[in-house]
């Protein structure tokens, strides 16, 4: 009797079989490890930069300096214009009225 | 002589397939093979002794725990110069693959285990070829025990 608990002892000694404690609940709930893509078929590839990524302009090379005061001015000007006629036919009115 | 050639044999069989499995998962690729409904391969490491038991974060307990077995295992090799008959064949089986295992004790700090059986979803733990052949001359050893009580039963 002493020599077979000696014998078992000695096989839990020897071998390593089991990962941890998580094997034996693996074991009785039949859970297989925890994946997190359990449905992923291709493997993901790396990330990596763009071949001619040196070659692509930055944001610096191109400056493109918008002159508000212009394109203000550029909006305004038909507005101008339509004030400029205006305000000669009113003057003209005006001259008329004032030369009666 | 005999002695020596089965436990280098089963030693180097251990070591080739750890080694193997350990060059795949170094180069990238993960050890979770399936081979067939009842088998799979799935690398895991273990610090602690048979059937998971006691694994061991610490140092201290660990290095105990390996000053232990290889005390065991100095008395296994005494004892196999010592044995006689099929004794010799069954200590040799095991020391082989004991020493198989407390190598990687020694190295790694932890057992590579890889063999996972399973009937359906029920897993049994996860063992190497070491173990294989622990379990095997100690199930012999078990026999030789039983026999030898039902020889004595018998001649009374």
């Amino acid at each position: 009797m002493h020599k077979k608990i000696c014998y078992i002892l000695l096989f839990i000694f020897l071998t390593s079989c089991g990962e941890s404690f998580d094997s034996v609940k693996r074991g009785l709930t039949g859970a297989k490890k925890n994946s997190t893509d359990e449905f992923l078929v291709k493997k993901k590839d790396p990330l990596i930069l763009p071949p001619d990524f040196e070659n692509l302009p930055t944001p610096d090379d191109t400056e493109i300096t918008l002159d508000e005061a212009s394109i203000f001015e550029n909006t305004l000007e038909p507005e101008e214009e339509e004030g400029t006629k205006s305000n000669s036919v009113e003057k003209s009115i005006l001259k008329k009225i004032q030369s009666k | 002589m005999k002695k020596i050639i089965i436990v280098l044999f089963i030693f180097i069989m251990d070591r080739i397939s750890k080694i193997y499995l350990l060059n795949l998962e170094v180069s990238g690729t993960e050890v979770d093979f399936y081979i067939n409904s009842f088998l799979n391969f799935y690398l895991v490491w273990n610090s602690g002794i048979g059937f998971g038991l006691i694994p061991m974060d610490s140092n201290i307990y660990y290095h105990a725990m390996t000053t232990i077995i290889i005390i065991v295992n100095l008395a296994l090799i005494y004892f196999l110069f010592r044995s006689r008959g099929s004794y010799v064949y069954l200590l040799s089986i095991i020391i082989g693959g004991s020493l198989g295992n407390l190598f990687d004790r020694l190295y790694y700090h932890a057992v590579p285990d890889f063999i996972d059986f399973h009937l359906g979803n029920y897993h049994w733990f996860i063992f190497n070829i070491a173990d294989i052949f622990i379990t095997l001359g100690i199930i012999g050893l078990l026999l030789i025990e039983l026999t030898k009580k039902e020889k004595i039963s018998k001649n009374a």
